[in-house]
């Protein structure tokens, strides 16, 4: 690929070429290549491939907020490169109607995203309620000089961990997710990232319910203050609600 | 399940040691043979958050990354010699 390739960060209803005061992916210039109503937003890259790096990653999001500021819109994920132009043109052409379609059904509405962890010294507090298994596992780890049994215990170890924490999913994680689902348009279970996440989930809302979906996540966080932590992020584009597929096939 | 963390809930070993998290990090990511392009993705997407929190520092978040990256590079090098 020469110099032609398009990075896409997403599809906005723009009939007007734009040319954004934002960068992009590799501080690329961010513009629109446009068909009829329809614009993908790009910036030109010579890679193949663009690494998921942390800045690279900043970069695509910063980008997709701003637009998010301005319009309805339809985000790509990560590292979509198309191979130039016409490229993009056509994949705006093959799916004109369905993008329509998703971006009207799509208009004024934000995803926000929650996630549930675990909190360490709750853990390391429930557990010592637990205390026999827990010092017979500690005397034992701290006397044997086996590698194999060190790693059995260990296992067990983590074991019980994972019994506190499947518990704390059903009591908090389950009951969060079903609370907010009830205030949401569409709401999705996403896969939890790391050990302590026992909740990553993303929810449609209409964007003018913003500020009372915030107020029922700071009280459910105060009720089980203590236990679990939340991390809310919002507003996103539509990442997780989008029932669209583009296929960059060249 | 990530033995440093285990370590820190049964002892108490405080998790600011991020050097020492940090190789322990590798030790996991060296045993767990990280090959396919969503695992490390998905790997790399959960040392973001542990650098967010501050449970990793800046300097090593940045030398797991390098080597995540790398990783990254020989798996997609892979697939297209495959022809997948």
């Amino acid at each position: 690929m020469s110099g032609q390739g398009k990075y896409i960060y997403g599809i906005i209803e723009e009939t007007q070429p734009e040319r954004f005061s934002f960068l992009g992916v590799a501080d690329a210039e961010v513009y629109t290549i446009n068909l009829q109503r329809l614009a993908a937003v790009v910036s030109d890259t010579e890679l193949n491939e663009i690494d998921p790096t942390r800045k690279n990653v900043l970069a695509h999001t910063v980008v997709q907020d701003q637009l998010l500021k301005s319009y309805t819109f339809l985000p790509m994920s990560f590292g979509m490169i198309a191979g130039g132009n016409d490229h993009v043109v056509n994949v705006l052409r093959g799916n004109y109607q369905s993008l329509t379609q998703e971006l009207a059904r799509l208009s004024g509405k934000i995803e926000v995203e929650l996630k549930v962890f675990w909190d360490q010294q709750a853990m390391i507090m429930e557990l010592q309620s637990e205390s026999k298994e827990l010092v017979r596992l500690k005397a034992r780890l701290n006397t044997t000089s086996s590698p194999i049994e060190k790693q059995n215990l260990l296992m067990e170890a983590g074991m019980l961990v994972e019994r506190v924490a499947l518990d704390w999913k059903t009591r908090y994680a389950g009951k969060v997710y079903d609370v907010l689902k009830g205030m949401s348009a569409d709401a999705k279970l996403n896969n939890t990232i790391g050990v302590k996440n026992i909740l990553n989930a993303s929810f449609l809302i209409d964007q003018s319910h913003e500020a009372d979906f915030q107020k029922e996540v700071y009280v459910l966080d105060s009720q089980y203050k203590g236990k679990v932590n939340f991390k809310y992020v919002g507003p996103l584009p539509p990442y997780n609600f989008i029932n669209l597929k583009l296929e960059l096939a060249k | 399940m990530i033995t440093g963390l285990l370590f820190d809930i049964l002892f108490g070993v405080p998790v600011t040691l991020s050097k020492e998290i940090m190789l322990k990090i590798r030790d996991e990511i060296d045993k767990e043979r990280l090959i396919t392009e969503e695992s490390i993705k998905e790997r790399l997407q959960q040392l973001q958050l542990m650098l967010q929190d501050g449970e990793l520092g800046e300097a090593e978040y940045q030398e797991l990354e390098t080597d995540l990256i790398e990783r990254l590079r020989a798996a997609r090098e892979y697939r297209k010699q495959r022809g997948e």
